[in-house]
């Protein structure tokens, strides 16, 4: 380290030859614009929290799952078969969540896309909606696998606009 | 009894879109000042756990808090264009006819008896909430319990947001106020620090943008002119006149706001006119709440505290005077050169170095938090001399009733940011008389206060934002009047920007 003065370079923080080492600068305006996109505004650093709200989203869609299966309704030929090997891909990944560090979050989005994959196929099919003969609670636990799906796959994608981290990656804010 | 829909209770529906809306914007183009959200009170940079901002600050340069306005567009934020004090005074305004409408609506609920409707009187409104909740997610519409206007759910929720969030943003907003804050301090620390309030403030934000997404969401899946049709006409016996008359609402609504955006943009000052008449009759009631801040866990009693609790590298906000005069001062160290003038309307004019005031101080010091405008705190331990005592050994003479402070700083000189000439800044007597309202010579025990903070001698008025807390003090003058001097608004920000003089809230 060249100046054992500067805090910055003290923490690491090496901007030199930029223009942000000696001026604010401001990111992703488009030549010409005065302002960034809306949502590039919002970034929320709570890694940990996203984290176990991924997590949690995946154990929803597969407590779902699992309880749509249990019911034995014949939504379309091999759904029992289909929403089981859903059910093991979310325990799975609820497993290695909790356990590791590791950054698996596009493997939730193909879970999601799996499990609306399913519900698409209920929806040709018999699937247990008031309408077609299902109790209240049926249908509902059903749609919860739709929404957990949905909002996870916002939320990916939210992950990769910036908007959001998940642990163990983090923001990176320094002011 | 019959719940119903009765005129007040619409009338306020409809005011509470109006006034939300306003807060929400006017508060956005609050946040776009210091878009940063801290749990911790000493706002250390990279610490926040939210940043609303593109900007990225210079990495191996000094910045002051001035430099982190964002220019928020005038479509979101309310003027839009890091106008802070514009947004302040919109919010102010607004929030004052948003916590009478509350008050009053909350004592019409308990008279008329109307409060059944948010508040449930039987357990079994839960569990038929939670069925409520089953029947939505089912793609199915649940039935209003038997004498209600609406289902279980909704009534909870609604509940939830009249009585539970509404008061919770009144409280969290409240003690946005340094006056309020201070002088509760124990509050303060109870509810978490001035930082976890402000984030708690903005979640509150959220819960609004929340809940009202999902409501609307819930109108139309239940029928937008049946529904809106209630809150207009308190039935639906004609929804097409009601949702007609809704919708026409709607749309004033945001005419309402193009006008008041553009108005406010050609016209700041007639904004602070209004301001002054709706905000300033309850604002001046604060100068009854004097600052008795000692940060520490278990004391507010007075007593000096150590430095447990205080900042470590308290913020600047404002760049140090750029003269070979303040250059000399600073480099001889301040003590045998700096003499602070106290003049005017006196009966002893006197001029004190460092070390007279010093002793003068007999060692007194004040552990407090900085509430800066924007947002950003820190804490610190000021030694100082509190200003009433200085001020009775000036005598002031009969119809004296303010303190004018001039500082060395020169605004369109010593930084890019700003224009114009010497900062100065006035207070009211009353405010000048406050316990807490020192003139500092130490900060943290570092033998002096730091150029960036404001060395060798500063103003703290814990009561106020802060601006108003002058650094690199040259002068106190006692006046008879204030609004003779430059602008006549009591200050510089007062006169080249957009702030009250009155800077409690």
């Amino acid at each position: 380290m060249e100046d054992e003065n500067s805090p910055a370079l003290r923490v690491g923080v090496d901007f030199r030859g930029t223009p942000n080492a000696t001026e604010p600068v401001l990111e992703h305006i488009k030549p010409g614009g005065k302002r960034a996109p809306l949502l590039r505004y919002i970034r929320i650093n709570l890694p940990r929290a996203t984290r176990w709200l991924l997590v949690a989203l995946i154990a929803l869609v597969g407590v779902a799952s699992a309880a749509v299966a249990l019911s034995q309704r014949d939504i379309f030929p091999l759904a029992i078969t289909a929403l089981w090997s859903l059910v093991g891909l979310t325990v799975v990944f609820v497993i290695i969540g909790l356990t590791t560090h590791a950054r698996i979050w596009t493997w939730g989005l193909l879970i999601t896309l799996f499990s609306l994959l399913i519900y698409l196929g209920g929806l040709l099919g018999n699937a247990p909606y008031v309408w077609n003969g299902a109790s209240v609670a049926e249908a509902a636990i059903w749609n919860l696998t739709l929404f957990a799906s949905v909002v996870y796959s916002l939320l990916y994608w939210a992950l990769r606009y910036g908007m959001i981290v998940a642990s163990p990656d983090q923001q990176n804010f320094t002011d | 009894m019959d719940l119903g829909f009765p005129w007040w209770l619409r009338v306020e529906h409809f005011l509470n879109i109006i006034f939300i809306s306003f807060l929400v914007r006017s508060g956005l183009e609050i946040l776009s000042t210091y878009p940063k959200l801290y749990r911790s009170q000493h706002t250390v940079p990279g610490r926040s756990w939210a940043q609303f901002t593109v900007q990225k600050e210079p990495k191996h340069k000094f910045y002051t808090v001035g430099g982190e306005y964002s220019d928020y567009s005038p479509r979101i934020a309310l003027p839009g264009r890091g106008l802070l004090g514009l947004g302040r005074y919109w919010h102010f305004i607004t929030v004052t006819g948003f916590v009478t409408c509350w008050v009053t609506y909350f004592i019409l609920l308990l008279v008329t008896g109307q409060w059944r409707r948010y508040v449930p009187t039987s357990w079994d409104v839960f569990p038929q909430a939670w069925q409520d909740m089953l029947s939505y997610l089912a793609f199915t519409m649940p039935h209003p319990v038997e004498g209600m206007v609406f289902n279980a759910l909704q009534q909870l929720s609604y509940g939830f947001i009249i009585l539970v969030l509404t008061p919770l943003v009144i409280l969290t907003g409240a003690f946005q106020s340094p006056a309020i804050a201070n002088h509760f301090s124990r509050i303060t620390r109870l509810l978490g620090g001035r930082q976890v309030i402000r984030s708690a403030h903005f979640l509150c934000l959220v819960g609004y943008l929340a809940f009202f997404a999902i409501h609307v969401v819930l109108v139309f899946l239940h029928g937008y002119l049946h529904e809106t049709s209630k809150m207009v006409l308190g039935h639906s016996d004609n929804p097409v006149l009601g949702g007609t008359i809704f919708t026409v609402g709607l749309m004033l609504l945001v005419v309402l706001h193009v006008v008041a955006t553009r108005w406010t943009l050609a016209d700041g000052r007639a904004v602070e006119k209004l301001h002054n008449r709706i905000v300033r009759p309850w604002s001046n009631l604060l100068y009854k709440l004097p600052a008795r801040m000692h940060y520490d866990r278990s004391n507010i009693t007075g007593k000096p505290v150590g430095l447990d609790n205080t900042t470590q590298n308290f913020r600047g906000s404002g760049r140090p005077p750029e003269t070979e005069e303040y250059f000399a001062l600073m480099a001889n160290g301040y003590e045998d050169d700096y003499v602070l003038e106290i003049g005017g309307y006196v009966e002893h004019p006197m001029t004190l170095t460092v070390a007279e005031l010093r002793e003068l101080a007999a060692g007194h010091s004040q552990t407090t938090l900085h509430h800066c405008v924007q947002g950003f705190t820190s804490i610190g331990r000021w030694r100082g001399i509190r200003l009433s005592e200085l001020l009775d050994l000036a005598g002031p003479l009969p119809g004296a009733t303010d303190v004018v402070y001039t500082s060395f700083q020169n605004m369109g000189r010593d930084d890019v940011l700003y224009e114009g000439g010497s900062y100065y800044e006035s207070t009211p007597m009353v405010e000048a008389r406050m316990p807490q309202t020192l003139i500092a010579f130490e900060l943290n025990d570092e033998g002096e206060i730091p150029a960036k903070n404001g060395g060798p001698v500063r103003l703290r008025l814990e009561t106020s934002t802060g601006f108003r807390s002058l650094k690199w003090l040259e002068r106190i003058e006692v006046v008879n009047r204030y609004d003779i001097i430059l602008e006549g608004r009591g200050g510089y920000f007062e006169d080249t920007d957009f702030f009250d003089r009155n800077q409690l809230i």
